[in-house]
């Protein structure tokens, strides 16, 4: 998007307006990917953060290849994936806790969205990480099997796999339940 | 009923969070604040645009010619826009006058803004005849129809100096004809429109980028038109094909038929600064047609750095003859003054020619700075104005005077 290439060099010229911006347009998918990664609103929200405040830390050296939306959805995947690492290897805490929908949907949203996604979020929290990063960053992010590949440093057949594999298990998952 | 892939994948793709009204806070306050203290970027160093950079009013003219035409070529690649491009056609030829600003930025060198004033001239709308450029406050050049001159004005570190040249010499062609369409239309590939807002106001407005004509190899150009008013409000040509780094050219201000007044066309000569009569002194260099060296097939910076190097050869030699066969203005008083000059400070050897400047624009002397050395070991600055001229003998370059001191003693 040629705004965003736009509003990306205002943001690297210094610009705190282009800065709110750029979060103003893409916070709700930002959230809902980093949400559906890490199962946990409050996490994801802490990702975000981090996110942010590296992407103005290195933003003298941010080239875009492709979107910027994709560019921040791999800075989220990147810095969820880094988040759960840190998370194995501390002890326990309440935050493992906290569940999507405690600061999930607004209460705009009706009871039965609400209760559709938290079902959904029980369900994606039971797939393994590398089949829901892909199921993720393919169906929320719009990346291409071959930009995930690249990112993962693996083959695009092992991705597709792991969409597939992730995908079944979801259907199973969710048939399962009554959404 | 069992769901399927499809299904599921459409439960994924429409899957959202809604963010809670705490988390802009706990997520951008940070950022914010780091980018309010984040340093400009810097950029990376480099002299080849040295001598591009120095013929100065050619550039922003070229740029603007180009960037018109591609606002009216835009109507000629696309038959149907979607923001009804011939209100834009309609009012561009009802033009009375134009009004830019920006910045150019030169890989290595510090960004400068510039601003441009233009009216159609009287008998050819095609081009400008009234123009103003004014790049800060150390460089203005104004073209009068009514008097049929052009002043242009430098504030360099030792010497202001004011060029008068006869004719428009410095123009903004803004007003093109379509003479332009074809040129344009050959030139442009990989054009795109986007539809978007205005990052700043919110506008609705449309984006075309598209790979065109070449500002000193600046090539990738960005548009954008408001909807409404169906003007562009941004300009902008870029050295990256990912519109990345800085641009080469960004016109952020773009003012149709704006007030101007007849003073901004009028150009005052500062006090401090040194006149250069293009007009006299060349009628005196008619005067000495046999005068000059022969620069036939050498590039205008070649030509002008053999000119230079000849002139201080003769003047390390003391050959009269010659310094007056290049230098032909240089005889009786004005003679007088410069052995004078030469005596008192004796050049004896031609160190480097670091700067260049008007080697491509019309109507004024090229300016060549020499660094010499003197014979009692002192360094010496002195800036000749050269003129390439062509002559029933060929190409030839004589040296037309100096801006400033003969030689002026730097260390």
């Amino acid at each position: 998007m040629l705004e965003d290439k736009l509003l990306l060099w205002k943001f690297k010229r210094g610009s705190g307006e282009a800065l709110e911006k750029i979060y103003d347009k893409y916070e709700t998918y930002l959230i809902t990917v980093a949400t559906a990664l890490l199962n946990n609103t409050q996490t994801a929200e802490d990702v975000l953060h981090d996110v942010f405040v590296s992407f103005v830390q290195s933003a003298d050296r941010i080239k875009l290849d492709g979107s910027l939306k994709a560019y921040l959805a791999v800075c989220v995947a990147n810095s969820a994936r880094n988040h759960l690492k840190r998370r194995q290897r501390e002890p326990a805490s309440m935050d493992d806790n906290d569940p999507v929908d405690a600061a999930g949907p607004g209460p705009e949203l009706s009871a039965i969205q609400k209760e559709q996604t938290a079902i959904l979020n029980r369900v994606m929290a039971q797939l393994p990480y590398e089949q829901r990063e892909v199921v993720v960053l393919h169906l929320q992010g719009n990346m291409k099997f071959t930009e995930i590949a690249k990112l993962r440093s693996t083959s695009a057949n092992t991705i597709q796999s792991r969409y597939r594999y992730g995908l079944e298990k979801l259907r199973s998952l969710l048939n399962s339940e009554v959404i | 009923m069992r769901k399927s892939l499809k299904d599921i994948q459409k439960i994924v793709t429409e899957f959202t969070i809604k963010p809670t009204s705490e988390m802009r806070s706990k997520v951008l306050d940070e950022a914010l604040e780091l980018q309010k203290n984040r340093k400009q970027p810097s950029t990376s160093d480099t002299d080849r645009w040295r001598i591009i950079m120095k013929n100065r009013t050619t550039k922003y003219a070229a740029a603007a010619l180009i960037m018109v035409a591609v606002l009216i070529g835009f109507n000629v690649l696309t038959p149907a826009p979607a923001w009804a491009i011939e209100q834009t056609i309609e009012a561009l030829r009802e033009i009375k006058g134009v009004y830019l600003s920006g910045v150019v930025y030169y890989p290595g060198h510090p960004k400068e803004t510039f601003e441009m004033w233009a009216r159609p001239h009287s008998e050819n709308s095609s081009v400008s005849g009234d123009f103003r450029l004014q790049e800060g406050e150390n460089h203005i050049c104004v073209a009068s129809e009514t008097q049929n001159l052009t002043f242009v004005y430098t504030q360099n570190p030792e010497q202001g100096v004011v060029y008068v040249t006869e004719g428009l010499n410095r123009r903004c062609d803004t007003f093109p004809t379509g003479d332009l369409f074809g040129q344009f239309k050959e030139m442009a590939t990989n054009w795109n429109e986007e539809y978007g807002k205005d990052p700043e106001t919110g506008r609705d407005c449309v984006f075309v980028t598209f790979e065109g004509p070449a500002v000193n190899t600046a090539r990738y150009w960005l548009l954008q038109f408001d909807l409404e008013t169906k003007l562009p409000v941004h300009v902008s040509v870029w050295f990256s094909s990912d519109y990345s780094g800085q641009p080469h050219f960004d016109f952020t201000t773009i003012t149709y038929d704006p007030e101007m007044g007849e003073d901004l066309f009028a150009f005052d000569i500062p006090q401090e600064a040194q006149v250069v009569d293009c007009r006299e002194v060349r009628q005196m260099l008619d005067e000495s047609p046999d005068c000059g060296i022969e620069v036939e097939n050498l590039s205008i910076e070649d030509a002008c750095k053999k000119v230079a190097q000849e002139y201080w050869q003769a003047v390390i030699d003391r050959d009269v003859s010659k310094i007056q066969h290049i230098r032909p203005l240089a005889v009786g008083s004005e003679w007088d003054r410069l052995s004078v000059s030469y005596e008192t400070n004796k050049p004896v050897m031609l160190m480097n020619i670091p700067d260049m400047n008007h080697l491509n624009d019309p109507g004024t002397f090229a300016e060549v700075t020499c660094i010499l050395t003197t014979q009692e070991g002192k360094t010496a600055k002195s800036t000749l104005n050269i003129e390439i001229r062509q002559t029933n003998r060929g190409k030839i370059g004589v040296v037309a005077g100096v801006v400033g001191p003969e030689l002026n003693i730097v260390n």
